[in-house]
């Protein structure tokens, strides 16, 4: 158990996508780089609204080469995806409330980047967001969402 | 300068308040259509509307207005109106676009459910030719390998086939 966005809840992902074989068959055998950006709202008490958080996520035949906190929101260069969403819908679909699929198709997750890519490498990015959903034991140190 | 046949123009209607589906298909068809040439001309011979459904979320539907090149994209709330309409989910979309199902394949496994009149069909499928991202060159070079050697071993039945009865 870890809290929500602390290193060592990223270096549990980390690990959960290093175990996932149904990862490693479904990986793109290029390098995958996307950026997540957590902006900050009036509700997540972890991410105030003005601020924001920004992690770069580069996979490579299945590994994730680099996993890290960005100081700033990243210019672009060699991104094939930008994932751009509220806190409270990040957190929401870490805890497990919300679909990350059915919310990137509502807009609630705005993804930016190779479309053609995303297409061809459905299956590896489906079975990220369910990683990223629902297999991160997660401590809430500030109170869980749904928040009220 | 962009020859005349390859002009082409996808818009996003709704500005920054769109749905998901919209923008993704927005981007997917510009980037398509930027990249293709072949792919720009066929737009420039579809006209016809059609609605795109999220199985995910059946309230998420987009409404795609082809017209000899220009294609708008724009949520769609309501009665299905006549128009033709696809539903499929996230994974069903990124198969169908990569080719790697067939739609009849989909229909028949119920993965994607199409309603339209039989006179939407040409629209359709000419839609669907447009959304299918040619594969990768050493997909092509290992498909062509496969018809030929199918080709090959045909002629080369039907050759011993002739010969024995030849005999």
């Amino acid at each position: 158990m870890s809290d929500v966005y602390s290193d060592a809840w990223y270096d549990d992902l980390k690990r959960m996508i290093h175990g996932s074989a149904e990862f490693a068959a479904k990986a793109p055998t290029k390098p995958m780089v996307m950026t997540l950006e957590i902006t900050g709202d009036d509700r997540s008490p972890y991410v105030g609204a003005g601020d924001a958080r920004y992690y770069l996520l580069v996979l490579d035949g299945g590994v994730v080469t680099e996993l890290n906190a960005l100081d700033s929101k990243h210019d672009g260069k060699g991104l094939n995806f930008r994932f751009t969403a509220a806190a409270t819908v990040w957190e929401e679909i870490a805890a497990g409330l919300l679909d990350p699929i059915t919310a990137g198709l509502r807009g609630k997750i705005r993804i930016r980047g190779d479309m053609r890519f995303l297409m061809q490498n459905a299956d590896a990015v489906k079975i990220l967001v369910d990683l990223y959903a629902s297999q991160i034991d997660t401590e809430w140190p500030l109170g869980a969402p749904p928040y009220s | 300068m962009v020859a005349a046949d390859l002009k082409h123009e996808v818009l996003l209607a709704g500005g920054g308040e769109v749905s998901g589906l919209a923008d993704m298909l927005h981007q997917f068809l510009s980037q398509i259509l930027d990249e293709y040439p072949a792919k720009s001309r066929l737009a420039r011979r579809i006209s016809g509307r059609m609605l795109f459904r999220a199985a995910e979320d059946e309230a998420i539907c987009v409404k795609l207005s082809f017209d000899a090149g220009t294609i708008e994209i724009r949520d769609h709330a309501g009665a299905r109106g006549g128009m033709p309409s696809l539903t499929a989910d996230f994974l069903t979309t990124a198969h169908l676009t990569t080719g790697e199902e067939s739609p009849f394949a989909l229909v028949s496994r119920r993965k994607m459910r199409v309603r339209c009149a039989p006179w939407h069909a040409p629209f359709l499928v000419r839609v669907l030719r447009l959304m299918r991202i040619p594969p990768r060159p050493e997909i092509a070079r290992a498909r062509r390998l496969r018809w030929a050697l199918l080709v090959v071993a045909t002629a080369a039945a039907a050759g011993v086939a002739w010969w024995l009865l030849a005999r």
